[in-house]
């Protein structure tokens, strides 16, 4: 039974630790936050735009407008521009059973007419899929995000540690498996990173949801729903296991005689 | 010896999933008369019609609901078929697509976005009717198994209006080979 017995560090042993150095605990906290927070803001980016963009419209309703290419801008200065007050859209709802694909023959029909006809809903997919390369480069920085909070953590760690390689070896010398003192550290990193999760989820809710971003087609809010917190928490937490980890391993790897000998 | 061997048998399946899960799609660059598949022969034709004429030569005359027969292209914007019936519009073979003769790389050759100041007097709309004159209730590309681009012959009575656009309503068509 005592051979199974896994004796681990006091939680409080952990706590403690961030403690003893609270400004550079206060600094890493500090960054973590940020890099959270960034996460939050870019996921709340994609997700309103994928809202504004949403495949919706009524499958009954067709778009009618001119052939060649489309311009986005403001109406008004579009209509002094071009002086002209006639709007070029119009929206047809269609009777419960109509095909809407007659609007469509009609349009080719009259070529003179220089008109095209789209489905609301296929005008929607098809915006969707045109901003497809947006949303890709967003979740393309929440990465290098991720990558940037990754390498502060490991940094944060590596000064945790550098400077605790006796203490760690005493640990080991009064009994305490090195798998003890590893979770002991893991514990630190994620206590660090979840307190920065906390504090950007807070500053994400109350400041960044809702945020009206402008874009080409017009605005969009930020939207920070549970998807967006999930990803940014869960980042956050990665971070703190990630870099944890690797210094750790580092500060345990010399043997107990050799690391009591440590500066 | 046996972790190194484990490790690279693990690494060889991971390079053959990803060789065989990136697959490129076929490039849909030119239509082609050769179809996409089962078409359905009653409203082919197989013998190609006499004495056709382009778009452009059909519009200049003034008789309606007479029988003619025309040549085309079919294209003239970037969705050139009728979504659910069996319609398409064709244009003058005598315009270029983008790409005929040069080597333009345009996706979507057949909408002639490098004349379309010459469609409106070189297109025409081809409907494809059933005994009774109502169009067919039917996608043309699964109807003759033409995608854009297939150059089709067709006689059928011309419909024109004050504007001078042009529909024919046909019965056949033949898809030339090329």
């Amino acid at each position: 039974m005592i051979m199974f017995r896994w004796r681990l560090l006091p939680w409080e042993y952990g706590v403690r630790n961030l403690l003893r150095r609270p400004s550079r605990s206060a600094l890493t906290l500090g960054a973590l936050t940020i890099v959270v927070l960034l996460v939050f803001v870019v996921v709340g980016f994609i997700r309103g735009l994928e809202k504004s963009l949403a495949v919706s419209g009524d499958s009954q309703v067709v778009l009618v407008y001119s052939l060649g290419s489309e311009l986005w801008c403001r109406l008004p200065d579009l209509q002094q521009a071009l002086k002209r007050q006639d709007l070029s859209l119009v929206a047809l709802l269609m009777q419960p059973g109509a095909n809407p694909n007659g609007v469509v023959l009609f349009c080719k029909e009259r070529v003179n007419l220089e008109l095209q006809a789209i489905v609301e809903t296929a005008y929607y997919a098809s915006l969707q899929k045109h901003y497809q390369p947006v949303r890709m480069l967003a979740w393309l920085v929440v990465c290098l995000i991720a990558g940037a909070g990754v390498f502060t953590g490991l940094n944060m760690m590596y000064g945790a540690v550098a400077g605790r390689i006796r203490k760690i070896a005493t640990l080991q010398a009064v009994g305490y498996r090195r798998r003890a003192i590893l979770l002991s550290l893991i514990q630190e990193g994620i206590l660090l990173a979840a307190t920065a999760s906390l504090l950007a989820g807070l500053v994400a809710q109350f400041w960044i949801n809702g945020l009206a971003a402008r874009f080409t087609m017009g605005a969009f809010t930020l939207r920070v729903d549970g998807m967006a917190l999930l990803v940014g928490c869960g980042i956050g937490l990665l971070l703190g296991i990630v870099g944890a980890v690797p210094p750790a391993i580092k500060a345990l790897r010399p043997s107990v005689a050799e690391s009591l000998k440590a500066v | 010896m046996t972790k190194v061997m484990n490790s690279s048998g693990l690494l060889l399946l991971v390079l053959s999933l990803l060789t065989g899960c990136s697959r490129s799609e076929p490039s849909a660059h030119r239509g082609s008369a050769g179809g996409t598949g089962a078409s359905d022969a009653a409203y082919l034709l197989t013998e190609k019609p006499a004495e056709a004429q382009g778009v452009a030569a059909v519009r200049k005359a003034d008789a309606n609901a007479e029988e003619i027969v025309v040549e085309g292209r079919i294209g003239g914007s970037e969705k050139p078929f009728v979504d659910g019936i069996a319609a398409f519009t064709i244009v003058d073979p005598s315009i270029p697509y983008c790409g005929q003769h040069d080597d333009e790389k345009c996706p979507t050759p057949w909408d002639y976005c490098c004349n379309t100041d010459k469609l409106k007097d070189n297109s025409a709309l081809i409907k494809i009717v059933g005994a009774d004159g109502t169009p067919v209730s039917k996608d043309a590309r699964e109807l003759l198994g033409v995608k854009e681009l297939a150059r089709v012959i067709v006689r059928g009575k011309a419909q024109r209006d004050e504007q001078g656009n042009l529909t024919v309503l046909v019965e056949k068509v033949h898809i030339a080979k090329e």
